[in-house]
This record gives structure tokens, C-alpha cells and sequence, in this order.
């Protein structure tokens, strides 16, 4: 059990560095590539926003690969016993949950997440900054 | 705009009540946390109007009705569990509105808190919140 929470710390300190590094990396991207706009080119620059690509891809793959929760998957449960299943923090990210079987399973919060792309972009549109230009009929 | 809004959050509460109903287990307990902000009377009955036009689009009741796969939904209560040989009282107490550093959202020390703190000294039980209260076991196992 102390290795799986291990690798999964692991697992998820990588999975943070990675984004943030290709958060950055695309971002300095953008930047190169109104630098490349404007007549300058190098391969160095093309090498760096190649990177930059692949870590925004491995991103996406992430994003998109099921979620195991190895600890108690691995351990059969004991006769008689009643085995809780905690989780929390889904974020909209349930689906790609493998939940282990047991007897009770508790959502300890933050099941939805108000922060997807579609729910963000009609609050701001929404927001009374816009209130003025909002079609009247 | 702003009822369409709230729609979308109605509806990924919807489809997160979908999810549970595909679970195999014999209990689902459900217990909202700081971003679950249709389920905090206080928040929407203090904000709603940045949220939406009429308030009874944003009833936190109706939004714990959705959840009708969950065979418990906890806010301020608890719940004992029978296995085969033994039964567990009090094994999980629910409670979103903790103490926490948030300072907007869910900043209220229940009753229910506060009984809980007493009652774990006598008969310890399972505690399930989103966020602990402050200044007692915030350390993150």
C-alpha cells in the first residue's frame, strides 16, 4: 500500500511539472512565434515550440487516460468486513475513474468543478460587465 | 445567459448523479464541498442574484434532489453502516460548511462541528468533510 501511494505521489508530482512546464513552454510558444511572424527563425526556436507541441499533446493524452486507484484494488477484501470507499475532488473527472468495489463509497466534495470551459464562459458572458450590451429582445 | 449558466451546473450535477448510478456499491454517500456551490444555502442566498435572474432556478434543495442515485446526501448529519457481522454507528458524519481558510464560501462553524469535536472524544467516528476545520487535524495525510 505505502509503494502505490508512493508511485502515486509520484504519478501526480510528475503529471503537475509536466503541465506546468508545457503551460510555460506554450506560452513562451506564442511568444516565439510573433518573433518568427516577424522575420526572425532559428532553429533553436523551432526546437523549443516543437516541445512546446508534444508537451501540450502529452497533456491532452493524460487528460484523457483512466485513473486507477491501486490501493485497495490490489488487496482482497476480508470476509465480514465493510470496506469504505473514499474519493473527492473529481472535478467532472469521474468518468475516467476506475473505482475499486466495496461496501460504501463516499464523495467527500467538489464532484462538479463550475470551471469547465462551456460553465466559465457563460458566467463571464453573463457577468453584469456585460450587462449593457446585451440584446434587449 | 445567466439561467443557461446555472443549467450547465445543473447539468454536470446530473450527469456526476448518472455516474453514481453506474457504481456497484451498496451505499453512496455524497458529501458537497467548496466548488459544489449550489449546495450552500448560505452562499446562494447571500449571492444569487450574481448568479441568476430568479432564485428558485438556484434552490440548493433542488440541486441535493438531483442526486438520486446517492442513497445518502450528508450536510450537517450522519449515518451508520450494518456490514455482515457487525454494525458500524456513526461510521461517517458528513459536513461541508467547516472552518476553512476560504473566506467567502463556507466559512461557517456549524453546531454540528462543534458537537462532532465533542463527540470524537467520547465515541470517535469517521469524519468525512471536504475541508477540515481550522486549527484541528488540517494536517493532510
Amino acid at each position: 500500500m505505502a509503494q502505490n501511494r508512493i508511485t502515486s505521489r509520484c504519478a501526480r508530482a510528475l503529471h503537475v511539472s509536466v503541465s506546468n512546464a508545457a503551460f510555460l513552454l506554450a506560452l513562451g510558444g506564442c511568444g516565439v512565434l510573433v518573433w518568427l511572424v516577424a522575420g526572425v527563425a532559428g532553429p533553436v526556436v523551432a526546437a523549443v515550440m516543437g516541445v512546446a507541441v508534444l508537451l501540450v499533446l502529452s497533456r491532452l493524452w493524460w487528460m484523457r487516460q483512466p485513473v486507477v486507484i491501486p490501493t485497495m484494488t490490489q488487496t482482497p477484501q476480508a470476509a465480514g468486513s465493510l470496506r469504505v470507499v473514499a474519493i473527492s475532488d473529481t472535478h467532472c473527472t469521474h468518468q475516467r475513474l476506475r473505482v475499486p468495489p466495496g461496501d460504501v463509497l463516499v464523495h467527500a466534495g467538489d464532484f462538479t468543478k463550475r470551471g469547465t470551459i462551456r460553465v466559465r464562459l457563460h458566467l463571464w458572458r453573463g457577468s453584469s460587465m456585460w450587462r449593457g450590451w446585451q440584446c434587449r429582445h | 445567459m445567466q439561467a443557461l449558466s446555472l443549467r450547465i451546473v445543473l447539468q454536470e450535477i446530473a450527469e456526476f448523479n448518472d455516474w453514481l448510478g453506474t457504481l456497484p456499491h451498496r451505499y453512496k454517500v455524497v458529501i458537497a464541498g467548496n466548488h459544489d456551490l449550489l449546495f450552500d444555502h448560505t452562499f446562494y442566498n447571500d449571492t444569487w442574484r450574481k448568479w441568476v435572474d430568479t432564485k428558485e432556478h438556484c434552490e440548493p434543495l433542488s440541486a441535493a434532489a438531483l442526486l438520486t442515485n446517492a442513497t445518502h446526501y450528508l450536510e450537517h448529519n450522519e449515518v451508520g453502516w450494518r456490514s455482515d457481522v457487525e454494525f458500524h454507528p456513526a461510521c461517517t458524519c458528513g459536513c461541508m460548511c467547516v472552518v476553512c481558510v476560504l473566506p467567502r464560501v463556507f466559512s461557517v462553524f456549524s453546531v454540528f462541528v462543534a458537537l462532532l469535536l465533542v463527540t470524537q472524544v467520547v465515541r470517535p467516528p469517521c469524519w468525512h468533510t471536504h475541508l477540515p476545520p481550522r486549527f484541528f487535524r488540517t494536517r493532510i495525510m
